[in-house]
This record gives structure tokens, C-alpha cells and sequence, in this order.
């Protein structure tokens, strides 16, 4: 749902004027050094490397019958299995890599997209301006997830690759029109204006000259796709719009709903996914709260 | 007013689009309403019933462009024409009964929901490092982190289910009739949307709190609030006429939107807690390719972001000088 | 205490219970408002026009009632709105005695003339023909007041059983309906046991008894016992099946997953499923115009693959049985031939077997040609099919998954594939699919079966496959069967056909039968009492049954269990 979308940067609001070329290595550096990002971090990176090593942590086939149905978690299956006899930790671990991986995904191509509008717009201004502003609204105003439901089944076959897809095309609209404003406000700095009189040619003024410029933005942004992006994918997975059949997190969480765990006792089924989740989109909220405090020092003093 | 004037423009344009839109999307969708409603019945109809059935819904097989002008001139008189899978009923008539429900309880999820979330913000910006800045918001934000139909699971079972503190399902008790003035009904009512209610705001009002104590911190530094603070104005007055004011700005935008979004229901929860409102009715719709009810749905979700936003420019226009 | 007064005591208490005891045989209580639950998802909305393709639940045989009820569960006929039915000689006529001193619940007098109104009224708007009446009936004729004769275009001996499911229609209401096709009919007139509907809207439907009901017990109590039926809306299983096991519904239609330790666990006095496995036979359909799958060694070789044990089990809960390489479940077992299952046996067909699936596979040249550990086609072309399975319908689902893991034991490069419901419907009747689950009819004869899944007239000009008949089947001889068995009306000669029919089926393997589809049902004996029990299955008890009308007869037994129990709800 749209409805816990905070504005972090809306049309016509002042931006804090942005330091000129921000150097990389003193970003991560100044994250490293904020607690609350590092927080974040630490936990976004324990998943990132439960997935990679997926194979090494489990040797179980998640979509292979391995144990009677509903087995209680034990020493042979950590977490228990399924109402089918499958291993519920492998599942939640080859789950966690293809959650992450698809929202990842999603989450870039939805802010590449916001990028390509937002600077475009922003940077050309006039009649482009206009076009792509309108299309922006347009977008803006769709419904989101109720679209995501129709769109869906358009395509062949519902299921991650689907998802992607279609939350891409049409989530861009927020980010671009974000990008968009900050983006005015960088075309008229002395930089941008001295570029252009050495005569670069307009992408390279855009890509090297004013995106430089709003890293902290394009990445807060980038974070808060990518935490859309997999909350939306659970969601739709968990209602069956996404393929049952493909171990995620979602879908994990759709049998186990199905199978009735909760009611059954089951509790392993359905309750490590959903904390998973959760502490995906903690780490993801972390981060994007410690990049807020370093852009905005303020935010930090107490 | 040449702001709003222009906005104005941009949203019949806009209103324009989604339209067609409305009409094209559904209609892309792979399937035929026809063979659905035949299939529903998994081979316990006469397969020569299928005429009949057909004869009945010709309406939903013809030609795009007729079906475009139908839907045009359906529009400009004010209805959707009948739904498919309740046909003969009209849409309206569908959606009337569970666009009630939705506007209650997502409506005022969502007012609640930005109210205290802004309240809290002002007062974890004002308060740094206060009870309410250090717990509440982690926490809020913690839960926040949950994805919100596990959350609901969670609580239809440990309050409805296991406690039975409060009701599992459906939006007043079914036993009573539908009567807005028997005390009896209305506290059913209210008593069905406490859970629903409750996990809609648990879960979304950290992200307000969190963008109005961020954007509120920004205003703080500005000089006119330390000249009002160095003038020696109640503190009180600075922290809600002067900062508040300017810092909650930003939200209108984004509250305009969720605002919007609400006619569009909350359907995981209506799921979980079978409440009846217009999200479910969407995803049946889909499931069903009943495409007047899909496209009445979309309209309407379509017109109420437009009015929303429209309003959240007058109230930018009114609150911050320099829009004007 | 005297001996005297103790003896008058003892005899007392004796006469008191005696009387008690035949009060108890004599009275069932009246009253109640029943509880049900079968997954009505959508609100409820007001069309309770039988003849509308999907009328508001209840309206249908509750509602409006049929001529007859043919049991699905042994397929006597219980006679409703007829009392006996007669074909013409030449088997071109049908003839229908009505039951006299029927009310419509407006006071109005049943009679032969709403019969004939209403299969006029059919006639002339084709969208009514929700039965198929038009197919083979040509015309109607009053005889008396309280006989019908309807005329038959072909023979057809299976007409008294579509026939007997006519609903007749109040001809003093509905002749001055304009377009009886769009029209709701929100105040229902009708003769069945609960036509007042009392609320219906987003979150229930409640419909009360007919007090003008002719339907009377042994004893001369006005039927039904119940005062009326209330069915909240649940927008999904989990909902519906948590206020099952809080004990807030009586009759109920859904599936539930480990029933045992959930709903019966809950309250195991008063909480009881029976899943009669009289629903249609689920089957892999093959698509038989594409090789592989038209090759009968390869479609057998399928059929010896399959872990059905584990399929039923596992995907299917153990709530079905596997079913019989006929593909005829309980509904018809009477007419299951020995000899077709001789016949099976001897191919192996039905039974797990994957070595010998193998085996076959091997002699018929389906062997890995080109080394990347799956079989190839005999002229080395690749094999890879995607079995689909409708998204989301999970016991389907893991079934499929099973057989999935069957056929890749035996080297077959099998996968899952899950289109969308819309999607899949699609694949099917348009042939772009290799294998497939699905249903399948059935009825009170094989005919439905065989009919639905082989009769190639099913099938259009366009390749668009209706019914069940997505496996493209085309045979002379089973189509043959068909058009015979519903032109005689001789029972032996009918079961010889069966037979022959039965023979044809397991010998091509047109299809691939899993299991009988299960028909869900529960009930919850702590208020209500005199449902279908696994030991006295009078009819099948699912609330949603209204093919057959057994809803009917459920509805007429059931009443509260005392008069405390009538009293709530």
C-alpha cells in the first residue's frame, strides 16, 4: 500500500545545498561511521552472505520432499519442514537469496528509470519538461498494487520475472518527480553553468556533472525502491499472484497461510520468513536513516 | 492562481489518459470473462448451457471500439453498465455496498495514521533524544518493518482467535441488520474495525513520524524560528504556529496521495479480516475479468488521487506564501 | 419411605420417561437459524433468477425447486415437483405427472401451466437455457392441470434426468418481466422450502422458511424444521475456516488442511467431515495431437510413473482415493467394468511402477540420445514438457509437483509450470499445452464422464476444446459409444456400451486419471442435527451441491438438536 510513503524531498521545498562533488570513499566512510547505518549494514550484508553461501549452509534441495509433513524443528531440520515434507531452513535460505535478488532488481531498474525521467525532465527543461512531468503524474496517480494485479496478468506467467516488470514500469513515477526538483535546482549552479560553457555535451553534463551531485539522494531513493519493491513482491506472492511453485519468501508464507500454520501449530513455517522480512526492511530503513543524518548533519546533533 | 490554473489543466489531461487507460488495461489481460464464468462450474454444466450463457454476455465480446463507445457513453451518463460476474447488477450497485466500508476504516486508518505520526514527529523533533525520539520511533520504525498482512495474521490469531478479545471477521456482526442509529450496531461496527484499524496504523505510522521529525529538525535551524525562540515567544507557539507549519508541508503532498489511495481499500487486510471493501472486490474482479467493475474501480481511485491532490495545491497555495 | 410409595415412585418415573422417551420419537423441534459456510467470496448481491448464469446462492435448489432430485448418491429419484415420469414409446416424448396442492409462496396455485410458461419463455429467450433444454427438446404440451408432456427432438434417454433439474417459474409474475435474461428478480416468488429472504448484502444472506411449503414428514410436520439458512460472506479459506473450528458455523462446504488436528481436534463430539470422493475424476490430460504425447506406449508409460498413493496423500491431504484407470469413481461404481480393469491391470496401467514405466519407455525408442541425462524422442528430438497447474490452487499444485518428481525419476525432463487460472483455461481449450492437470465431469452415468472429456463434437471449427475435451481426443468409436448409449433405453444394452466404452478408454489412454475429486463438506452436530453421516451418506452432504439438488434433501432433515439450541443464532 501507498499510504507509509513519507516525502523526503517534494516539489518546490528549498533542498539543503549540495557540497560539489562528493567523493566516494568519504561517503562510505562517513556511513561506516554512522551507528545506525552500520546497524543496518551489518545485517543487510549477514543476509547478502546467507544467500551467496546458501549452498554451504544448507545441503537440503528446498523443493525436494525431505521429511514427513510438519515436522517439528530438530537437529536434522533446524527449522522444521513444510506441510509437503520440505525443509523449511533451506527453503528460508534459497527463499532469502531470490527475495533479495529480485527486490535488488526491482529496486534499480525502478530508480534507473526515476533517474533517466527525473534528470532528463529536470535538465532539458521546456517542452521535454512538460512531456515527461506529465507522463511522471500520470503514473503518479495510477494505483499501484491494484495495477500490479491486472499487468500481471497480462504476461505469460505470474512469478518473480513478472514482478519485476511491472513494478519497474510503474514505480518509477515518485522517484523521478523527487530527482526531477533537485535536479532544477542543480542546472542553475555555478558547475553545471561553467561545464556547459566549456561545452560538454549534455549526457556527460548530466551524468558527470549533476549526478555526482545528488548520490546521497539517488541512493536514499535506490534504498527506498528496493524496500518497496520487496515488501510489494511479498505481498503479491503471499495473495498468489506470484508462482507458487518458485521457493521466496512470499510464497513461503503463501503455503504456509494455506496449510493453515498458525492453526495447525506449525509456527516454523510462518513465522522465521515474516521476521526475515522484517529485518530486511529494518536494515534497509536503517540505512537510509543514517544516510538522512549524514547529508543532514543536523538530524544527528542531539 | 496561475499555479492552480495550470494544475487544473494538468488534471483533466491527466483524467483524460487515465480513462483510456482504465479501458485498455484490463482489456489486455489474457482470458475471455465468457469462459470463466463456464469454467467456474468445473464441468457440472451442460456444455451446450455455454450458449446460453454466451447469448447473455454478448455485451462483454464485442469489438474494442464498440466496447470503447459503449464505455464512453456509459461514462458521460454516470454508470458503469452491469458487472460481469454479478450481472445483472449494476456496478455502482456492486461497489456502493463495500466503498462505504473502505472509506471508514482505510479512510480513517490513514487521517489517524498521519495525525499521530505528524503529532509524534513534531514532538520527537522538538524533544531530541526523549523518550518518545530514542524508543518510540525504533520501535515504530521496527514494526513498521513487518510486512503488514503477516502482522494482521498474527493478530487475528493471538487476539481474535486465541484470546478472543475481539471479533475474527466481517465488518459488524452479521446477526444484527444494518442500522446506523441502534447503538448495538454501531458498536458491532466499531468493535470489528479495532484490529483492522490497529494494524494499518501500527504499521504505517512510523514512516510519517519519521519524515516529519526529519523534516521538522530541518526547519528548527532556520533563522526565523531562532529569532522567534531569541524574541522569547512560548515555546509552545514556535514549536506548532512557526516550525510545525512549514515542516509539514512536505507531507501534504504525499498525504494527498495516501488519501487517494484509500478508495483503492487495503486488500490484504480486508483478506485477512474478511472485511468487505473495494480492494477485494478489485482482486476478484481481475481474477474474474469482469472489466466494467475493474474499470469503475480504477476511475474512481483515479478521480479521488486527482481531487486529493488537487486539494493538497489549494492547501500549499493557502499555507506556504511563496506557491502563491 | 414405604414400600408402597416407592412402587408408586418406580412406576411414576417409569411412565414419565416412557412418555418422554415417544414425545422425543414423536416431536422434532422446529426453529433455528442454520449456519453455513462454502466459500461464498464475493458479496452477496440480489439476483435470485435461477436461470441467471450465477444467481445469488440458495436460489438454486432451495429456492426454486426442480421436478425431481436424481440422488447423487445412489441416483434414486426423489420426486419434488413431479411425482412420476414416463418416456412415449418411440422414446420422443416425456411425460411429467405435477404434485397437486403445491403453493408458490404467494399464495398462488402450482399447475402445469408455470411448466409450460416456463419452457416457452425459455424457448424464446435462448440466454435462459441454462440446462441445455433446446439441444433436445422441441416443445411442451399441457395435458391436464397436472401433466406435461414434453416433446423430444431426438431421442435421448438421458432426458429425465436434465429435464427433472427444470425449475418451473411463477408464470404470474415472471409473464410481465420484459427481458427475463437481465432480470434480478429481487423478490423472489418461489416454491421451495426457504424463499424469504430476510437480508442480503456485502456480508450475508439470510433466507427463511416458506410458509406455504407443501412438504410434509412421516408424521405430517410441515418441512422444513429449520426456520432459516444464514451464510456470512468470507473472503477466503482461512477466515471461513477459523470460525469453523470456533464452532460459529453448522453446515459447511470447505476445504480445510489437516482437518483432524484443526477443526475435528477443536470439538471432536460435535465436529465431522466426510469427503465422498463423488466429485469428477481429476486426470493429466496429454495433448494427443502433439508427439510425444500422441504415442498410447509413451501415455502409458506416464500412467506406470505416477506416485498416486503420494499424490493423494501428500497433495491431496489423504481426503481422496487414487483413482481407477477407468477414470469412474464412486458416483458410478456400478458400472465399473472388471473386465476393462483386467485389461488395465495387465498393461500396468494405475499403478506405481517406475521401473517398468522405464522399461516401456526403453522398448517403444524413448531413450537418452544425446547424453544430457534426459530421455529423447525415438528420432532424437528433445523432450521437455511443463506440466501446468492453475496458480495457487495448492492441492493441485503439490500433486502436480509429485507427478512432476515421478516422471523425473523415470528421465523425463518434467517441470511445473503455474499459469494464472484466466491463463490456463486458456492453454487448455486452445491446445497450447503438453500435459496438464484438470477436471472432469460427473454424473449419475459414465456418460458424463466419457461425454465431457471424449466427444469430439465438444470440440469447434476453431480447435476450441469445451468441456473437458483439452486432450484433443478424436475416435469413431468412443464418439460412437456416446451417440449410442443415449439413443437406447435399455439398461443392458446401456451397460454393455459402458463396458465398451470403459474397454476403449483404459486400452488409449486418452487421459491419465489421478483421483475422484473429493466433495467437501463438514458439519458441526453441537446445534443442528439429521446431516448425511459417513454411516447414513443419505445424499452427499456439501451445501454448495446444487447439480443434483442433494442440497435439497439435506436442507428438509436437518433440524436443532432441543429447543434450547432452536432458540440461538
Amino acid at each position: 500500500m501507498e499510504t507509509s510513503q513519507p516525502v523526503s524531498a517534494p516539489l518546490g521545498v528549498p533542498q539543503p545545498k549540495p557540497t560539489r562533488r562528493v567523493q566516494l570513499p568519504d561517503w562510505m566512510n562517513s556511513i561506516l561511521r554512522n551507528r545506525k547505518a552500520s546497524v543496518g549494514i551489518i545485517i543487510l550484508t549477514f543476509f547478502v552472505l546467507v544467500s551467496l553461501f546458501a549452498g554451504q549452509l544448507t545441503s537440503i534441495n528446498p523443493t525436494r520432499r525431505v521429511g514427513r509433513p510438519h515436522e517439528a524443528p530438530s537437529a536434522e531440520h533446524i527449522l522444521g519442514t513444510t506441510r509437503d515434507g520440505k525443509d523449511v531452513f533451506s527453503q528460508v535460505v534459497y527463499g532469502g537469496r531470490t527475495t533479495l535478488f529480485v527486490g535488488f532488481l526491482t529496486g534499480t531498474i525502478i530508480i534507473a528509470i526515476s533517474i533517466v525521467m527525473g534528470l532528463t525532465a529536470g535538465y532539458m527543461g521546456g517542452w521535454v519538461d512538460e512531456f515527461l512531468s506529465m507522463l511522471t503524474n500520470v503514473f503518479l496517480i495510477l494505483p499501484g498494487i491494484p495495477l500490479v494485479i491486472v499487468v500481471a496478468g497480462w504476461l505469460d506467467r505470474p512469478g518473480p520475472a513478472t514482478v519485476m516488470i511491472v513494478l519497474g514500469a510503474i514505480s518509477w513515477a515518485w522517484g523521478a518527480r523527487v530527482l526531477r526538483s533537485q535536479t532544477l535546482t542543480l542546472r542553475n549552479s555555478e558547475f553545471v553553468a561553467a561545464a556547459r560553457v566549456v561545452g560538454e555535451p549534455t549526457w556527460r553534463i548530466i551524468l558527470f556533472e549533476i549526478l555526482p551531485n545528488m548520490v546521497s539522494l539517488v541512493v536514499s531513493s535506490w534504498i527506498g525502491a528496493v524496500q518497496y519493491a520487496t515488501l510489494a513482491l511479498v505481498t503479491l506472492e503471499f495473495i498468489g499472484l506470484g508462482d507458487v511453485n518458485i521457493v521466496t519468501w512470499g510464497t513461503i508464507l503463501f503455503w504456509a497461510q494455506n496449510n493453515q500454520a498458525l492453526l495447525t501449530g506449525a509456527w516454523w513455517t510462518f513465522i522465521p520468513p515474516g521476521i526475515c522480512i522484517a529485518a530486511i526492511g529494518l536494515s534497509l530503513t536503517l540505512i537510509n536513516y543514517g544516510i538522512d543524518e549524514i547529508t543532514n548533519p543536523r538530524l544527528q546533533r542531539s | 492562481m496561475r499555479f492552480l490554473a495550470r494544475r487544473l489543466v494538468f488534471y483533466l489531461v491527466a483524467l483524460l489518459v487515465a480513462i483510456v487507460l482504465n479501458f485498455l488495461i484490463p482489456r489486455l489481460m489474457v482470458g475471455d470473462p465468457v469462459q470463466l464464468i463456464i469454467a467456474r462450474f468445473q464441468g457440472r454444466i451442460e456444455p451446450s448451457a455455454v450458449d446460453a450463457i454466451k447469448a447473455t454476455f454478448g455485451f462483454v465480446q464485442g469489438p474494442l471500439h464498440e466496447q470503447f463507445f459503449t464505455y464512453l457513453s456509459n461514462l458521460l451518463q454516470g454508470n458503469f453498465g452491469p458487472s460481469v460476474m454479478n450481472y445483472p447488477v449494476q456496478v455502482s450497485q456492486v461497489l456502493g455496498a463495500s466503498i462505504g466500508w473502505t472509506l471508514r476504516l482505510v479512510g480513517t486508518a490513514t487521517i489517524l495514521s498521519f495525525l499521530i505520526g505528524t503529532l509524534l514527529g513534531i514532538v520527537a523533533a522538538w524533544r531530541r533524544g526523549s523518550f518518545v525520539d530514542g524508543y518510540v520511533l525504533p520501535f515504530l520504525s521496527v514494526l513498521g518493518a513487518f510486512p503488514y498482512f503477516w502482522f494482521a495474521l498474527m493478530v487475528v490469531y493471538v487476539f481474535a482467535f486465541n484470546l478472543r478479545w475481539f471479533p475474527m471477521s466481517h465488518a459488524s456482526d452479521i446477526s444484527l441488520r444494518p442500522d446506523w442509529t441502534s447503538w448495538p450496531y454501531v458498536s458491532s461496527v466499531i468493535e470489528h474495525a479495532v484490529l483492522p484499524l490497529m494494524t494499518i496504523l501500527i504499521t504505517s505510522v512510523g514512516g510519517w513520524m519519521l519524515g516529519m521529525r526529519n523534516n521538522m529538525i530541518g526547519v528548527l535551524s532556520q533563522d526565523y524560528i531562532v529569532m522567534a525562540q531569541a524574541k522569547g515567544l512560548a515555546e509552545r507557539r514556535v514549536m506548532l504556529t512557526y516550525a510545525a507549519r512549514n515542516a509539514i508541508l512536505p507531507a501534504l503532498t504525499g498525504f494527498a496521495m495516501s488519501l487517494g489511495f484509500v478508495i483503492g481499500g487495503a486488500l490484504v487486510i480486508e483478506i485477512v479480516f474478511s472485511y468487505p471493501g473495494v480492494g477485494f472486490t478489485l482482486l476478484q474482479a481481475v481474477g474474474a475479468r469482469d472489466y466494467p467493475l475493474m474499470q469503475a474501480i480504477f476511475l474512481l481511485i483515479t478521480l479521488a488521487v486527482l481531487v486529493a491532490n488537487f486539494l493538497a495545491d489549494v492547501a500549499y497555495v493557502l499555507l506556504d506564501p511563496r506557491a502563491r | 419411605m414405604s414400600r408402597k410409595l416407592l412402587l408408586v415412585l418406580v412406576v411414576l418415573s417409569v411412565l414419565l420417561l416412557g412418555i418422554s422417551v415417544t414425545s422425543a420419537q414423536m416431536e422434532i423441534p422446529r426453529g433455528g437459524t442454520v449456519i453455513v459456510s462454502e466459500g461464498q467470496q464475493a458479496p452477496f448481491q440480489a439476483v435470485f433468477n435461477p436461470y441467471n448464469p450465477n444467481p445469488t446462492r440458495w436460489t438454486r435448489m432451495s429456492m426454486f425447486e426442480p421436478l425431481i432430485v436424481f440422488n447423487p448418491v445412489g441416483g434414486e429419484p426423489n420426486y419434488f415437483l413431479a411425482t412420476s415420469y414416463t418416456y412415449g414409446d418411440d422414446l420422443l416424448s416425456l411425460t411429467f405427472t405435477l404434485r397437486e396442492g403445491v403453493l408458490w409462496s404467494d399464495g398462488e396455485a402450482f399447475n402445469a401451466d408455470d411448466v409450460v410458461f416456463t419452457f416457452n419463455l425459455i424457448q424464446q429467450f435462448p440466454g435462459l437455457d441454462w440446462h441445455g433444454l433446446l439441444a433436445f427438446v422441441d416443445s411442451v404440451t399441457k395435458v391436464d392441470d397436472y401433466t406435461v408432456t414434453f416433446n423430444l427432438s431426438r431421442v435421448y434417454t438421458l432426458a429425465h434426468i436434465i429435464l427433472g433439474r427444470f425449475w418451473p417459474l411463477p408464470e404470474h409474475q415472471w409473464s410481465t418481466v420484459a427481458d427475463p435474461v437481465t432480470f434480478a428478480n429481487e423478490t423472489p416468488i418461489a416454491t421451495g422450502p426457504l424463499t424469504n429472504v430476510t437480508a442480503v448484502n456485502e456480508q450475508v444472506l439470510e433466507i427463511c422458511r416458506n410458509a406455504n411449503y407443501w412438504g410434509r414428514d412421516e408424521a405430517g410436520n410441515q418441512l422444513p424444521y429449520i426456520d432459516c439458512m444464514r451464510q456470512p460472506v468470507f473472503l477466503g479459506n482461512d477466515p471461513a475456516n477459523l470460525a469453523a473450528v470456533n464452532g460459529e458455523v453448522d453446515w459447511i462446504g470447505n476445504f480445510m488442511p489437516d482437518i483432524d488436528n484443526t477443526f475435528v481436534a477443536a470439538d471432536p463430539e460435535n465436529h465431522h467431515y466426510f469427503f465422498w470422493p463423488g466429485g469428477g475424476t481429476v486426470q493429466l490430460y496429454v495433448n494427443t495431437t502433439k508427439a510425444p504425447y500422441s504415442d498410447v506406449q509413451f501415455r502409458r508409460a506416464l500412467s506406470m510413473a505416477i506416485d498416486y498413493q503420494s499424490v493423494v496423500d501428500i497433495g491431496m491431504y489423504g481426503y481422496t482415493i487414487p483413482a481407477n484407470p477407468t477414470g469412474l469413481g464412486p458416483i458410478n461404481e456400478g458400472w465399473i467394468s472388471q473386465a476393462a480393469l483386467d485389461a488395465a491391470a495387465s498393461m500396468g496401467l494405475g499403478v506405481f511402477d517406475s521401473a517398468a514405466a522405464a522399461a516401456v519407455l526403453d522398448e517403444a525408442g524413448y531413450v537418452d540420445a544425446d547424453g544430457d541425462g534426459w530421455r529423447d524422442q525415438p528420432d532424437g528430438t528433445p523432450i521437455v514438457f511443463p506440466v501446468q497447474v492453475v496458480n495457487g490452487w495448492t492441492d493441485w499444485v503439490t500433486s502436480v509437483q509429485i507427478v512432476v518428481e515421478s516422471f523425473q525419476a523415470i528421465g523425463l525432463n518434467a517441470s511445473v509450470d503455474t499459469p494464472e487460472f484466466g491463463q490456463w483455461l486458456n492453454n487448455l481449450q486452445t491446445g497450447t499445452f503438453d500435459v496438464s492437470i484438470g477436471w472432469s465431469a460427473s454424473g449419475l452415468t459414465p456418460w458424463d464422464f466419457y461425454r465431457a472429456v471424449l466427444d469430439s463434437t465438444l470440440i469447434t471449427a476453431e480447435g476450441v476444446a469445451n468441456g473437458s475435451t483439452w486432450g484433443r481426443w478424436v475416435s469413431e468409436e468412443t464418439d460412437g459409444y456416446l451417440t449410442a448409449f443415449v439413443a437406447t433405453a435399455d439398461e443392458a444394452t446401456q451397460r454393455e456400451i459402458m463396458n465398451n466404452m470403459q474397454m476403449a478408454y483404459v486400452t488409449n489412454i486418452p487421459a491419465i486419471p489421478l483421483f475422484p475429486g473429493p466433495t467437501w463438506y463438514e458439519w458441526n452436530d453441537s446445534r443442528f442435527t439429521g446431516f448425511p453421516t459417513e454411516d447414513n451418506y443419505y445424499t452427499q452432504g456439501s451445501p454448495w451441491e446444487e447439480t443434483f439438488g442433494a442440497r435439497l434433501l439435506v436442507l428438509l432433515r436437518i433440524h436443532c438438536v432441543d429447543d434450547t439450541s432452536c432458540g440461538q443464532g
